[in-house]
């Protein structure tokens, strides 16, 4: 029973991408308009690239919620191994994005100050994504305790999401549209609902979420 | 040096220093009110009219009907500091396929030469230097007028309005592709409306 499970929910989340994915070809950006050759190819692909980061967020909280019930269908020593490759594949998708987004505009000219506020919160998103991703992978190396580290991961996880879904909200004008709104805000929201389940059940038991 | 010697030195000296100052003082200097200082400009979008200013920038401004040869205009204008209320297009007018602020942060216009073409207009040619090189320009500005301001006592305020139409590929700022496709158009109506203050 659980492999049909898994086959469900594994299809559900392709589905949910592929919906994600869907939005820049139908809902274009007007900055596409006026980029032509390698530079329209290059943002293109850094749209995808973004839309794609942003979907493996979401799966990296689910995984790292690791609900009763994702745990007796996947495992709960794979849901962490899942999670494990999955930050890298946040990270590089992130990185791509940005530098996809960017060269075509000139890295010269970055979008730096108040009225480009969403692109600077693109930047912290980066910024908190990459150090995740580092630090995670290198913590033996690097000496950092255990709880030191999970204490920090957790909440800069969380903020991540959050402000990844504002970034993707407010950076184009795709999203001002009603289809891409609904579908990002009921992602995040669901994402968001299940954390907060997970989390009341954990105080309500007086025990900690997710333990390792 | 005795002390009966430092006096004379110290007249002599202060005699110089006035005297320099007197003969180079030019014309009367003028102080930008940058809450009433702008540079405007439009521009056309397929069959619309993008507006836009620039909002940082400086002017040096020297200026004094009776003695047009002391005065002088000079603006230095920040070029990220472009607003079309857009910021994603702000950003490509600020990328190479404009102006390329990157390497070309300012704009300067230097005037050589004032002339009084009549009803308070006057020709202010000079030097524009735009994205690293340099064109001769004529800006006609018209004095509007000057008067005590009516909100601050003891200040002079003067008023200048100026419009030119400038053919943007003709000095450099675009390559032409976004003309051709028929998307911006090349020709630029730049407005610029001054307030400048000045103590009576």
């Amino acid at each position: 029973m659980p492999a049909v499970y898994r086959v469900v929910l594994t299809a559900a989340a392709v589905i949910c991408v592929a919906a994600a994915l869907a939005i820049p070809g139908y809902y274009e950006t007007t900055t596409l308009w006026y980029k032509t050759g390698v530079d329209k190819a290059m943002l293109i692909a850094g749209q995808y690239c973004g839309l794609t980061a942003l979907m493996l967020v979401y799966l990296q909280v689910l995984l790292a919620i690791r609900g009763d019930a994702m745990s007796a269908i996947f495992g709960a020593a794979n849901l962490i191994r899942y999670h494990r490759i999955n930050g890298a594949f946040v990270a590089l998708a992130a990185v791509s994005h940005a530098l996809l987004v960017l060269v075509p505009e000139g890295i010269a000219n970055l979008p730096l100050g108040k009225k480009f506020w969403p692109e600077m919160v693109g930047a912290a998103v980066l910024f908190f994504i990459v150090l995740l991703a580092v630090s995670s992978y290198l913590r033996n190396r690097l000496h950092i305790p255990f709880a030191i580290w999970r204490a920090l991961h957790r909440p800069a996880g969380y903020g991540v999401l959050l402000l990844a879904t504002v970034h993707v909200l407010f950076v184009s004008e795709s999203f001002e549209k009603t289809g891409p709104r609904l579908l990002i805000g009921a992602l995040f929201l669901s994402v968001a609902a299940l954390w907060g389940v997970k989390h009341y059940r954990s105080v309500r038991n007086n025990k900690p979420s997710s333990p390792q | 040096m005795k002390t009966k010697h430092l006096v004379p030195l110290l007249i002599l000296f202060l005699s110089i220093v006035l005297g320099a100052s007197t003969l180079f003082a030019g014309a009367r200097s003028w102080e930008l009110d940058k809450a009433h200082g702008n540079i405007y400009f439009s521009v056309d979008h397929i069959f619309s009219k993008i507006r836009g200013k620039f909002e940082d920038f400086t002017l040096a401004l020297n200026f004094d009907p009776a003695d047009l040869a002391g005065s002088s205009f000079l603006f230095t204008i920040e070029v990220e500091s472009i607003n079309t209320g857009i910021p994603k297009r702000d950003k490509h007018l600020l990328s190479e396929d404009f102006f390329d602020a990157a390497k070309f942060p300012q704009i300067v216009f230097e005037s050589t030469s004032i002339t009084d073409a009549g009803d308070s207009l006057y020709e202010v040619a000079g030097t524009l230097t735009i994205k690293g090189k340099t064109y001769d320009l004529t800006l006609p500005f018209k004095l509007e007028g000057v008067k005590e301001h009516p909100a601050k006592k003891g200040t002079e305020v003067a008023g200048f309005n100026g419009s030119i139409m400038f053919d943007r590929l003709a000095h450099g700022v675009g390559n032409g592709k976004f003309y051709e496709m028929g998307i911006v158009g090349k020709d630029v109506d730049i407005f610029v409306s001054l307030e400048v203050l000045a103590e009576q």
